[in-house]
């Protein structure tokens, strides 16, 4: 593995009081190369956002560390905390509630610089114009608001506004999960283009095992809360080894009739 | 071919939001559906597969008027009887007892404030089904959909129950009254893909056992595959191709499908292989796409 | 000629109607309109208009005494009749009509601003700093503002600044609490957390993302209020802890009247009229934008 980057060791994180309190994370810990794109699988309430979470500072852990490149941003200087937001970035699932609906584009590409600071108005424009290049979107773009815009699209002005400050982490939290297949099959290409371009380093949180194998070099898998099993994805896939991994990918569907029919057959001749 | 008597015929049916309707402005009629065809037989599941947008959703919820202020033109053909134009007392009489429909979010299809029992009953007991016999058909409807303790759960509250199992409820007041058509509009997407296998297992086990028809809609071709017998597909309110499953997989004709199908990213799939995306077929064959 | 008249006057009523629907259509974000929308908005503004211009210009002397001219019924020379020391009862409502509405619409701004500068605060406060606040609100909206009211006249004496006072202090809890959930949830949408995440101050979180997009909510909630405000200070002014006389507000123009309401209705009636249409203008207009800004009436 490459030299990590990114590091998260013995989290932990309960919600609620009492009663109706609930373990989101039981000593979870890994690592996350330079250079990575490490698949964080489970299902819903499995944690696998709570961690992303916790790592750009939504949610506040209840024990555990987390390291980037020698900062932990709980202890960081204000120096360290601010190089430390400008370098782990973070895309949201949901492409319509993740940009606000009261601004342009172009606001939108713009806050991220104006409040991580440093960047010159040319600056911003030659970042914004370069990357949006890249995604796909054109200048005229700049000046309309979201609603304007369809699921992909707005999922690619969200992946620009996380770059625009150059980041050297991208945090994914089911980027892709909210949109339609054909759509999503674009925006995987895309973090996947811009992870080779721009040399990032990918946390990839997801629900669906086979998005997991096309985009991700490493894999966690957490099972409500508990990691379960982590290794390289060809290793993973070709055997894995903890029961609940074997479950998930078991149930991912295939887009063939004959195949499919074959694994219900022996679904339903298990269970009889 | 099959030659049974179709239970469904959708002939060159439109739908459309009259201007005044349109919401934002805009001028003339907006059309969400346009002269679609489509038959479905006792029995058969046939798969409705699109983008959002499309039309999909629009074509089913229309089957039931759904949404009284679209205009519907063409014919829905609906058994004997003639559903466009009809008025509102008929269409109820098929509504839950012939065709019924589940949707997308079993979170917010069960009445939070009334116990499982009674909306499972629901369906029998508003036509006038003693309670009690209502409540024992519902008991075995639970039971077939998989409900643990189903007797007991009864008494419940939706709150109480996993997205999964709210989703087997849903589907157990849909066919409680023992209809002909199951309309399911997206019924997993809101599920983990291990609670989707059950739910898409228990579809087919239903509509066998029972000689159920099911209009399943969804934008992700590859979860009908072992499902559906046909599959339709839609492109902007259009239906660009109808084929048996086998058919449709091994030889897609129209680009747009071919697009549908190469984007599925698949587990058997060499992950260095660049995943294909509608446009790359669309393109190719010049016609143009919205992303 | 009559011909070109009546075409030109169709026309240009035509043209208003276009011109308020399109205004109507912008308020409401491009929803369509329908015609009781139009018809509450058009009266809004007439009724606006009216009660700026009835401060200064009235048919007669709205506090010229003529006994002579007292108990007069509706007629040509006074179209709403007189009162019972001969002043004219529709001049006495035009004057009166800006210390209502405009009273009315002053007191809603002032609760509406004040309610969002609390709502603020709680939001962005700590836990127990926001419970605090909203404890405080409940037990301030469990005061009659009647009896409060009543209270402030004691003690300030009967003016309009005793009701003013009155209703902004029993209103703005309402709008606080109400408008503290919507900026809580607000805050919780991902274009906020992902601000947040750069390391956004809350003020400016607030400032730029938070208070723009519940906007929407404030204008529903205060375009709502307005007609129960006409309703409660005409209310309170009939109760006799508004401006002493002659004041011409309408709650006082009933209570002049109802010593006379067997004998001459008129003094009582019209402005009790004029508080029912106001009231339901208001009720109308605030409806319709509520109902453009409900998301389950518009997609997008």
């Amino acid at each position: 593995m490459p030299e990590p980057l990114l590091k998260v060791d013995g989290l932990q994180k309960r919600f609620g009081r009492g009663k109706n309190a609930y373990q989101a994370l039981t000593d979870v810990s890994f690592e996350v190369g330079q250079g990575e794109i490490v698949g964080l699988v489970g299902e819903s309430g499995s944690g696998k956002s709570t961690i992303i979470r916790c790592l750009v500072g939504l949610e506040k852990e209840d024990a555990g560390t987390i390291s980037y490149d020698g900062i932990d941003p709980v202890s960081a200087s204000k120096a360290d905390l601010r190089r430390y937001r400008r370098e782990v970035q973070m895309v949201f699932q949901d492409p319509y509630s993740s940009l606000d609906p009261r601004m342009t584009v172009q606001e939108i590409l713009e806050e991220p610089m104006l409040v991580i600071g440093g960047f010159s108005p040319a600056d911003r424009r030659a970042r914004i114009h370069e990357l949006i290049d890249m995604v796909g979107l054109l200048p005229e773009h700049l000046t309309r608001h979201p609603r304007h815009f369809s699921g992909g699209q707005r999922q690619r002005i969200a992946i620009v506004r996380s770059l625009v400050v150059d980041p050297r982490v991208l945090l994914c939290d089911e980027p892709v999960s909210a949109l339609d297949v054909s759509v999503q099959a674009q925006v995987l290409n895309l973090i996947k283009d811009m992870q080779r371009r721009l040399d990032l380093t990918v946390l990839f949180v997801s629900h669906d095992l086979a998005v997991v194998k096309y985009l991700c070099t490493r894999l966690v898998v957490l099972d409500k809360g508990v990691i379960a099993e982590t290794g390289d994805v060809p290793a993973i896939y070709d055997a894995p080894q903890d029961p609940y991994t074997r479950a998930l990918m078991e149930a991912v569907p295939v887009p063939d009739p004959v195949l499919e029919r074959a694994r219900r057959a022996r679904r339903l001749e298990a269970a009889r | 071919m099959d030659t049974t008597t179709p239970l469904l015929t959708l002939d060159r049916l439109s739908v459309s939001v009259p201007e005044r309707e349109r919401i934002g402005g805009g001028v003339g009629d907006l059309t969400l559906v346009e002269e679609l065809s489509l038959q479905i037989r006792p029995g058969e599941r046939v798969a409705l597969v699109g983008e959002s947008g499309s039309g999909k959703s629009m074509t089913a919820r229309s089957i039931l008027r759904l949404d009284p202020h679209l205009r519907l033109a063409g014919s829905i053909r609906w058994k004997d009887q003639e559903l466009v134009g009809a008025p509102e007392r008929r269409l109820r009489r098929v509504r839950g007892r012939e065709i019924s429909m589940i949707f997308q979010d079993p979170m917010t299809a069960l009445n939070p404030v009334l116990t499982i029992g009674e909306q499972v009953a629901e369906p029998l007991t508003v036509r006038g089904m003693p309670k009690r016999k209502a409540h024992a058909k519902a008991v075995e409807m639970l039971d077939r959909l998989g409900v643990p303790k189903a007797k007991e759960r009864m008494r419940a509250y939706p709150g109480q129950f996993s997205g999964g199992m709210r989703q087997r409820v849903v589907m157990a007041a849909a066919l409680v009254a023992q209809p002909d058509l199951l309309i399911a509009d997206e019924p997993t997407t809101a599920l983990d893909v291990r609670v989707q296998e059950q739910v898409l297992d228990l579809l087919e086990e239903q509509s066998r056992e029972m000689n159920l028809a099911v209009l399943f809609i969804t934008h992700d071709l590859g979860i009908v595959a072992g499902l559906a017998h046909r599959v339709a597909v839609m492109l902007r309110g259009c239906l660009v191709e109808e084929r048996t499953v086998d058919d449709l997989f091994t030889c897609p004709e129209h680009p747009y499908t071919r697009g549908l199908i190469g984007s599925v990213p698949r587990l058997d799939a060499d992950p260095d292989v660049r995943l294909k995306t509608v446009a790359d077929y669309m393109s190719t064959e010049g016609a143009t796409t919205h992303a | 000629m009559t011909d070109v008249n009546t075409a030109t006057a169709h026309a240009s009523a035509a043209g208003i109607g276009r011109a308020l629907g399109t205004g109507a259509r912008r308020l409401l974000g491009g929803r369509r309109v329908g015609i009781v929308d139009k018809l509450a908005f058009a009266l809004v503004a007439l009724l606006v208009v009216v009660a700026i211009v009835g401060l200064v210009v009235t048919p007669h002397d709205p506090f010229g005494v003529d006994t002579k001219q007292a108990l007069l019924p509706p007629g040509a020379g006074h179209l709403f009749g007189t009162d019972d020391v001969g002043r004219d009862v529709l001049s006495r409502m035009l004057a009166g009509a800006g210390r209502t509405l405009l009273v009315a619409v002053g007191i809603v701004i002032a609760s509406t601003a004040i309610g969002v500068a609390v709502a603020s605060l709680a939001a962005l406060a700590p836990r127990w700093l926001d419970e605090t606040i909203m404890r405080v609100c409940d037990i301030l909206m469990s005061l009659p503002s009647l009896v409060l009211a009543l209270g402030l006249a004691a003690a300030l004496g009967p003016s309009m600044t005793s009701i003013v006072l009155a209703m902004i202090a029993t209103s703005w809890p309402a709008t606080a609490r109400l408008m503290r959930n919507i900026l809580r949830e607000t805050m919780t949408s991902s274009y906020v957390e992902s601000a947040r995440i750069l390391g956004m101050s809350r003020i400016r979180l607030m400032r730029h993302h938070v208070l723009p997009n519940s906007l929407d909510a404030i204008y529903v909630q205060a375009s709502m209020e307005i007609a129960g405000t006409i309703v409660m200070i005409s209310g309170l002014a009939f109760l006799g802890v508004g401006a002493p006389p002659p004041s011409p507000d309408w709650g006082s123009l009933i209570a002049a009247g109802q010593d006379y309401i067997t004998t001459a209705w008129w003094i009582a009636l019209f402005p009790g009229l004029a508080i029912t249409v106001a009231a339901i203008a208001f009720g109308l207009a605030g409806d319709a934008i509520r109902s453009s800004v409900d998301p389950s009436s518009r997609r997008s």
